[in-house]
């Protein structure tokens, strides 16, 4: 019995080749073949190709879990992106103070494939993933050696964006956006805003639909109104803080999600049928979404 | 018949009715202007700082023309950490009605 190989190993073999895509330029890497993935995966890295792998028929999971192995092998450092849209009650379930905990995270070191393979398959209930990127451990040495400190925090955000990404929560995020963050030192990404993107408006919309629902209150027009919900900024602490890049109208689309949202929250009447008529266009959302600018284009969070 | 009495009924009925039409015209105008007053377009060269309600409240300049829209957040940016940005919901109402929509409307010549 000792020489059958088992079912999964049979399936693993069978799949186990790794397809890349560069440009129209098809090729293999032969299994097991670790320098080409990586020679592949910085190839793809610099010519902003996509990198596929596996067949398309493979399960998610297996093919995952595969290249993680690979990648623990290659010693790269790796960041993992989902691009799967979360549904908002999904989102509503989660507590954003569970995903600030602390995890074992480190940057530029090797993961045991264990761990990362427990990871991933947890997060594969959740959220498939869909996409992978990875740079090269020198690339990020050689970018950082000048300076320490900086070096530390950038593994820190990294860490954090690790943190993000197996959560499910970054979205859409491209090669040059992580191309960005390892060469800037990560101004052109702000963590803080990443995870104002999954914020609901929760207790601060609470407040004004009290203070709004209240039979002394007299609302008497909608600039009244508008400038009232414009003070939730100061309830936001990612928007009361604003010496980021956070965009002027992504700041107002905020404003009028967070007023519709109070709206439909209060039983109708007269003063706020006129607010909701000028909000009529605006949908109804339970989040918000901030968008900033990199390299001079809006981006959203 | 006195027609005396009879012009000076309808004279004061017509002025009791006039004070309640334009009551009522004012009633729906200002919900009217406050749909105008968002959609209007302000422009500001300078700083200014105004006292109301014992709070302090800046009112940035414009560095181009605003809709209204986006200077009462150009306001409440520029308020950051100041008082404004530490009131109530209903305070700052108060402070909106009692000052910075009237100074809004002087800015837009209403």
């Amino acid at each position: 019995m000792r020489y059958v190989p088992s079912y999964f190993l049979v399936l693993f073999t069978f799949f186990s080749g790794v397809y890349v895509r560069a440009n129209s330029e098809n090729f293999n890497i032969e299994k097991g073949s670790l320098i080409d993935l990586e020679q592949a995966i910085q190839f793809s890295w610099l010519s902003k190709s996509s990198v596929n792998y596996g067949p398309q028929i493979l399960p998610k999971l297996g093919r995952e879990m595969r290249i993680v192995s690979k990648l623990e092998e290659t010693s790269l450092a790796e960041i993992v992106i989902y691009q799967k849209e979360i549904p908002g009650d999904l989102l509503d379930q989660i507590s954003i103070t569970n995903w600030r905990k602390p995890i074992k995270c480190s940057i530029n070191q090797r993961y045991s494939s264990e761990l990362i393979s427990k990871e991933v398959f947890q997060n594969e209930k959740k959220y498939p993933v869909i996409k992978y990127a990875a740079i090269p451990n020198d690339n990020f040495d050689d970018i950082f050696s000048d300076n320490t400190n900086t070096k530390n925090n950038i593994k820190a955000e990294l860490c954090r964006f690790r943190i993000l990404a197996k959560t499910g929560y970054l979205e859409s995020l491209n090669e040059n956006d992580i191309k960005n963050l390892f060469k800037t030192g990560l101004p052109s990404l702000n963590f803080e805003y990443l995870e104002a993107n999954v914020k609901s408006f929760g207790d601060i919309a609470n407040t004004y639909i009290s203070y709004f629902s209240r039979m002394d209150t007299n609302l008497s027009s909608n600039d009244e109104i508008w400038f009232l919900g414009a003070g939730s900024i100061y309830k936001v602490p990612e928007l009361a803080d604003m010496n980021s890049k956070i965009a002027d109208d992504s700041i107002q689309r905020f404003i009028s999600y967070f007023m519709k949202y109070i709206l439909s929250n209060i039983p109708n009447s007269n003063q706020i049928a006129l607010a909701e008529e000028s909000l009529r266009d605006i949908p109804l959302l339970n989040k918000f979404t901030l968008y900033y600018y990199s390299e001079g284009e809006k981006r959203e969070l | 018949m006195n027609y005396k009495s009879l012009n000076l009924k309808v004279i004061i009925f017509s002025l009791l009715t006039s004070v309640v039409v334009s009551c009522a015209d004012d009633s729906s105008n200002s919900n009217k202007q406050g749909v105008q007053i968002l959609e209007k377009t302000i422009q500001t060269d300078r700083d200014e700082s105004i006292k109301c309600n014992n709070n302090k409240v800046f009112l940035p300049k414009t560095d181009s023309p605003l809709l209204v829209s986006e200077y009462i957040l150009e306001i409440m940016k520029a308020n950051r950490g100041m008082a404004l940005s530490k009131m109530s919901i209903k305070e700052l109402q108060g402070v909106y009605r009692s000052c910075v929509r009237h100074e809004i409307l002087k800015k837009l010549k209403l």
